[in-house]
């Protein structure tokens, strides 16, 4: 047994163990803590980061083929010395009065119309003071795919005049091109019609059987926007403001970065101009504020200018290529957009010159 | 006066030499106390060491409602009743079969110096441990009444009822024993 100075020493070292056990303890924790919480926190930030890039809206980037088959028509698209043809936005016009206003849909759809890979552009030389009389069309097509499409409408007949000018798809310009090989993206191409009551006859009565399987789903929900509205947007012939009956008015389904929507082609002071009316998307009009908003919201086009004609408010876009675009709401629901190759002075002298009314649907 | 309080501040304070005086007044005891419990002097020894060390280690506060030495015996006996919760299973040894070691006699011959007590001690033993605990720290460790309640946490009326009941008993025993006793 012990004596007492054994137990006095024996309880000393058991309280200095203990001593020693805690120290060892507050070392660990005070090395490990810190460790531990830099840790979590590049976890948190790692987390946050990722979340935060994943949910950036995806800006889509046009296939690369429209600008290459853009660059190529530079070349063989200018048929005659009078007249210039524009073809894409990547071509630049010369400043004449005979080139035509381009359609940036009409390309655009026409391109996914034949199977993504095709597209085919056809130009419009004419002069507006003289009577077109040739018909160039330069079909470019680019094709990955073995079969190509012929465009929708732009090669009817032969003896049409020029019809369809090639597109200058504002994506391009404003936002990157959309690539062709995202199937979100590609959409039905628009619909040709003679007149604006054929299109409305098509559209009241909302059979979509006679078109292509995968693109009936837009436009049964085109149609039903229109019907919907109960009405579609048409231009009124004025002394100075002239339909072109030569040509088609079409009915554009909506897609990524377009609204469904009605266009025309008129002739003003000879110049041409193409004229969209389109039906406005209630997301995107909750989300913006105002013509200019709008447009760089739904359809990645920038605002140069924004003025008031007749007490309304107009975005002006200025494209490198020497097209004047102008957009402005009719209504809540409702905006158009013109687009030529004219300056600023007289695309503000054709808005003001345009009219337009609303042919109720039966 | 009790000067294990006035050790144990010395002892907070820093002085060891306090935790030392506390050693050498209350170890004896504690382990004859203790053993009264365990039934083991080793064990006891032990136990009476552990004691020791909580106090030294953890430090508890000594709020001087009872005098040093029933806060000391408190919780000796705290620790000897986890350790017997622990080691419920242990296996019991008749006494009449147990052989004192030549340590507790020593142990016990330097504090028990007659004959009489050492019968007495040995009647103890046989007692249950309540009249056992109750005797003992009356008796031997000179604890009063409401000491020796607050150590086995009962009422200072539970107690004097304890020690009327193991006061007959242990004279039971020593009659058992052949104890002349002489009232």
């Amino acid at each position: 047994m012990k004596n007492d100075d054994q137990m006095f020493q024996s309880v000393l070292s058991r309280r200095n163990e203990y001593r020693e056990r805690k120290n060892k303890r507050i070392r660990a924790i005070r090395r490990t803590v810190p460790v531990l919480a830099c840790f979590c926190l590049t976890i948190a930030l790692g987390v946050g980061y990722w979340n935060h890039f994943r949910n950036l809206p995806r800006i889509p980037v046009q296939p690369s083929s429209i600008e290459n088959s853009t660059t190529e028509k530079t070349d063989t698209t200018t048929v005659s010395t009078d007249a210039h043809t524009t073809v894409g936005s990547e071509i630049p016009s010369e400043p004449a009065s005979t080139t035509v206003p381009t359609t940036h849909s009409d390309t655009e759809h026409m391109t996914t119309t034949a199977g993504i890979q095709t597209q085919t552009v056809t130009t419009v030389v004419t002069d507006a003071t003289e009577t077109p009389t040739t018909e160039q069309v330069v079909k470019q097509t680019e094709t990955q795919a073995p079969a190509t499409t012929p465009p929708v409408s732009v090669t009817q007949t032969n003896t049409e005049p020029p019809e369809i000018t090639s597109a200058e798809p504002p994506q391009t310009e404003v936002t990157e091109p959309i690539p062709p090989e995202e199937p979100a993206d590609v959409s039905a191409p628009p619909i040709p019609f003679a007149d604006i009551h054929a299109a409305a006859e098509a559209v009241s009565s909302g059979d979509v059987s006679a078109y292509p399987p995968e693109d009936r789903s837009e436009y049964r929900r085109m149609f039903e926007r229109i019907n919907k509205d109960g009405f579609l947007y048409q231009v009124t012939g004025t002394n100075t403001v002239t339909v072109r009956d030569d040509l088609n008015v079409y009915l554009f389904p909506d897609t990524l970065y377009e609204d469904i929507g009605i266009g025309y082609y008129v002739t003003y002071r000879e110049k041409n101009y193409h004229i969209m009316f389109y039906y406005a998307d209630d997301v995107s009009i909750a989300r913006t504020d105002g013509i200019a908003d709008y447009l760089q919201y739904r359809l990645g086009r920038r605002s140069d200018k924004e003025i008031n004609v007749s007490g309304t408010n107009v975005s002006l876009h200025f494209a490198d290529n020497g097209q004047t675009y102008t957009g402005a709401f009719i209504d809540s629901d409702h905006y158009y957009s013109v687009n030529s190759v004219v300056s600023e002075e007289e695309m503000i002298e054709f808005i003001e010159a345009f009219r337009f009314e609303a042919l109720m649907l039966s | 006066m009790d000067n294990g309080e006035s050790s144990y501040r010395r002892f907070l304070a820093g002085d060891d030499e306090g935790l030392h005086e506390i050693i050498c007044t209350y170890r004896a005891g504690l382990i004859l106390y203790v053993n009264s419990f365990v039934q083991n002097i080793h064990t006891a020894e032990d136990l009476t060491e552990d004691t020791f060390a909580e106090i030294a280690i953890n430090c508890p506060k000594f709020s001087a409602k009872s005098s040093f030495k029933t806060w000391l015996y408190a919780i000796a006996r705290n620790i000897t009743s986890k350790y017997l919760r622990k080691h419920a299973k242990l296996s019991v040894v008749p006494l009449e079969s147990q052989e004192y070691l030549a340590d507790e006699e020593s142990l016990e011959s330097n504090y028990i110096k007659t004959e009489q007590k050492h019968m007495v001690h040995q009647a103890l033993h046989r007692l249950k441990l309540e009249y056992r605990q109750v005797l003992y720290l009356i008796y031997f460790e000179g604890f009063t009444n409401a000491e020796a309640a607050l150590i086995m946490k009962k009422t200072s009326r539970q107690i004097e009822t304890l020690l009327y009941n193991a006061k007959k008993a242990l004279k039971s025993e020593l009659e058992r024993s052949g104890f002349d006793y002489e009232e």
